[in-house]
């Protein structure tokens, strides 16, 4: 992938982020106007992106949607990183039966359909965004946790490893001190490429009614509001649609320049 | 629209059913065929039984009302005629009612139709082994209804009390005792081919695709006109769309913002009527300020309700204030209604006549208290989420904060009907559909809380006077007139904040004929009567 891919999409995040902060001061995303007006109205001067059909501006809620989103991506992000990277850790250094067993483990919860089970407590716990934050990082962890455990299993036998140990360091020294460091860049890229994912995720859960709650916007659930009027007001739903696709897409390439470069290049 | 289904469905199952017709997955549409003498009909959704004592959806009600009949019948005035019986009498105590039977009816497989069908249905309702939501209809005071066969062609039903109300129970659908007696109801096989007195008759059922019914020529009405009926079921609303004007059916119920799109399609004709429905935002009046009539109205004058009407159903319905349909014919007169409309700047001055002071962050409290509420809806529909968003940015202006809790239906029913008190909500957001019988006692009654419909907890003992007495009253203008008497004092109460009585907008292909009235109770109350070309 070229760099300008890279640069635009790290342009791209950058201004939605910048945007989206701003709208806290700045915008009234929530702003119900029913001056008389019944129907969506198009693209205008006075709104870039059309109004919806309560009278709101779509480009306001599409920046205030975006700190849903990016929030939600990031804090999934961490919350997977960090459960995946202390089990993958803890496999790889213990290794033999301990190993085994967390792996299996680790498939087994791989092999269960993930949506469902964010559905489930969604339902159980009543829906809101941390719930849906944790829920989404607490489902998305498995890849990170078998990565970081792959790095650890060739890393353990290195030379250096092995002259730590011999001076006695204890085994979470060198885990955190000394491993974790050269295991780091192929986190970075999981990390990234799972915040898309959990950026996917919770515009499903909104569209589905079980992410943030109204009058918040979230490009899921505006997508969830446009689609009595895909016929009669597209722009209701196309904004939001390029909203999800633009970010998941920039996030994607940062994170593929990202693994190219780790790996030496090779693009 | 379901022609039979208000008259015997419980108002919530009914609420639960659009719900439901509303959320299922997308079905799918198969070519027509669009043959002279074939009507083919939308079901929001795959009937799960066609038994009519089973049934609880609005979709299996639409199939079982072509294929059974019932002593009486609700017509398009949502008045009771004779269908089966030819006639009725009442006893002066209102307590006994004999029927009198038609002589030329035979079910669809040619046994002859008598007093004994009616007796077994009844009973088999009546009967705790039987799976139905109908039992209360014909249990009063615990006491149930006893019906028995005078003759081969009369029944007599026993009520323990007066009980006006009763004659809309009668109407049910009858079932056939001598294909039902000895096998159990609640899993025959009948249940999904079944054998009735109605103007068409079951043949196939496609499980996902169709359920058909042909004209049973030897009806004892008017001959029908079509030869048959063929019910696809197709949940997703774009689907249906679709279909309408490809032709692939022949009703179909718009959405008020695509009409325009509809009037453009030259096949179809577009009529809009009433619904014995609707919506409202229920107040825990059980809250330590909802109980407070100032803090309702002054939430009731916040809220333009005439602007939700206009955004949320493009205009296609009325503001609601009684808790009764302009169609019913016991709605009170215009000058026995209070209404509250929208004038935001009485909110202010009846909280503060009420003792409530606005804090710093701009809420009204009151002893350190603030006006801050949430409002649970169950999740499906298209308007509850419209409608709380423009109520919370409402109440919002003048510095009351709501707070929007979507619920999954069950859940939502779960809080709102738990016997416990006081209920765990604040203000809820639901409708209605109504029986064309004007009693809701069930909803009103302060005996029906904290179990009952009455959720809210409402009471008014002249309420609760008036609507004992309209179920022993059987004078048609005199119950009229309790009702309506009743309805306006709910209303100027303000349990619920009323909202509209939604209007439907059904699109018929134009090589249907015969339909008749619009109204409440659809456009196929003549199923017989109607042709296709």
């Amino acid at each position: 992938m070229g760099k300008w891919a890279t640069r635009l999409s790290i342009g791209f995040l950058t201004t939605l982020a910048i945007l989206s902060i701003a709208m806290i001061w700045i915008g009234h995303p929530n702003d119900i106007n029913l001056n008389g007006v019944t129907n969506p109205t198009p693209p205008d001067i006075d709104h870039f992106l059309g109004t919806d059909d309560l009278g709101r501006d779509i480009g306001s809620r599409i920046l205030d949607g975006a700190r849903i989103s990016l929030g939600v991506g990031l804090i999934a992000m961490t919350i997977a990183v960090s459960i995946g990277t202390v089990i993958g850790l803890f496999s790889g250094f213990m290794g033999g039966m301990t190993d085994e067993l967390t792996m299996r483990v680790v498939d087994f919860i791989m092999g269960l359909p993930t949506l469902f089970i964010i559905l489930i407590i969604q339902v159980i716990l009543g829906p809101s965004l941390l719930n849906a934050m944790i829920v989404i990082g607490a489902t998305s962890w498995m890849g990170i946790a078998r990565l970081v455990r792959a790095e650890i299993l060739s890393i353990r036998e290195r030379p250096y490893i092995l002259a730590a140990r011999a001076r006695g360091f204890s085994p979470w020294r060198i885990a955190i001190g000394h491993a974790l460091p050269s295991a780091l860049s192929p986190i970075i890229v999981s990390g990234i490429l799972t915040m898309g994912g959990a950026i996917l995720t919770e515009s499903v859960l909104s569209f589905l009614g079980l992410g943030v709650q109204p009058p918040q916007a979230s490009w899921g659930s505006m997508l969830q509001h446009s689609t009595d009027y895909l016929y009669t007001a597209p722009w209701m739903a196309i904004s939001p649609g390029l909203a999800i696709t633009l970010t998941v897409l920039s996030l994607n390439f940062i994170g593929d320049s990202l693994r190219c470069r780790a790996n030496g290049n090779q693009s | 629209m379901m022609p039979q289904y208000p008259k015997k469905t419980l108002p919530i199952i009914c609420t639960l059913a659009i719900a439901l017709a509303a959320n299922f997955g997308t079905g799918c549409a198969r070519k027509a065929s669009t043959a002279h003498g074939t009507m083919n009909l939308r079901l929001s959704g795959e009937p799960n039984l066609l038994n009519p004592i089973l049934t609880t959806d609005a979709y299996s009600a639409q199939v079982v009302g072509t294929i059974f009949s019932g002593m009486l019948k609700v017509n398009e005035k949502l008045e009771l005629e004779p269908d089966l019986a030819e006639s009725y009498k009442i006893s002066s105590d209102g307590k006994t009612y004999i029927f009198k039977l038609k002589h030329n009816v035979t079910w669809h497989d040619g046994v002859p139709f008598t007093a004994n069908d009616v007796v077994f249905t009844f009973n088999t309702i009546i009967d705790p082994k039987t799976n139905t939501v109908r039992r209360s209809n014909y249990v009063i005071k615990g006491k149930p209804i006893r019906f028995t066969a005078v003759d081969s062609y009369t029944v007599k039903a026993e009520l323990p009390e007066p009980f006006a109300p009763f004659l809309l129970s009668a109407a049910a659908e009858i079932i056939p005792k001598h294909l039902l007696d000895h096998s159990d109801i609640n899993t025959a096989s009948f249940n999904r081919k079944p054998i009735g007195t109605g103007p068409f008759k079951f043949k196939s059922w496609k499980a996902g695709q169709h359920i058909i019914v042909v004209k049973n020529p030897s009806y004892y009405g008017k001959p029908p006109q079509l030869d048959r009926i063929i019910f696809k079921p197709i949940s997703d609303y774009n689907a249906g769309k679709i279909a309408i004007i490809k032709g692939d059916i022949d009703e179909f119920d718009v959405n008020p913002q695509d009409l325009d799109e509809m009037k453009k399609i030259r096949h179809l004709s577009l009529y809009e009527y009433d619904q014995l429905q609707y919506s409202f935002v229920g107040f825990n009046l059980k809250n330590r300020h909802l109980k407070d009539i100032n803090v309702r109205q002054a939430i009731a004058y916040a809220v333009d309700r005439k602007a939700i009407v206009d955004a949320v159903l493009k205009g296609h319905g009325t503001v609601a204030d009684v808790p009764i349909s302009p169609v019913s014919w016991a709605y009170p007169t215009g000058n026995a209604i209070t209404r509250y409309d929208y004038a935001p700047t009485k909110s202010a001055a009846l909280l503060e006549r009420a003792g409530y002071k606005k804090n710093t962050r701009g809420i009204y409290e009151k002893e350190g208290s603030e006006l801050a509420f949430t409002i649970i809806y169950g999740q499906g529909g298209k308007a509850s989420p419209k409608n709380a968003e423009i109520i919370q940015s409402a109440l919002g202006k003048i510095g009351i904060k709501l707070t929007i809790v979507p619920m999954e239906w069950q859940s939502f029913l779960r809080i709102v009907n738990s016997g416990k008190d006081p209920k765990t909500f604040d203000l809820c957001m639901l409708s209605w559909s109504l029986s064309p019988d004007p009693d809701d006692y069930s909803i009103w009654h302060s005996s029906e809380y904290p179990k009952g419909f009455n959720f809210i907890g409402y009471s008014n003992p002249k309420v609760d006077g008036l609507l004992t007495r309209g179920r022993t009253v059987n004078n048609h203008t005199q119950r009229a007139q309790i009702y309506a008497e009743a309805s306006a004092l709910i209303g100027r109460d303000l349990p619920y904040l009323f909202l509209y009585y939604p209007r439907t907008i059904s699109a018929v292909n134009q090589r249907i004929h015969g339909l008749s009235k619009p109204g409440p109770a659809g456009l196929f109350v003549r199923i017989e009567g109607i042709s296709a070309d």
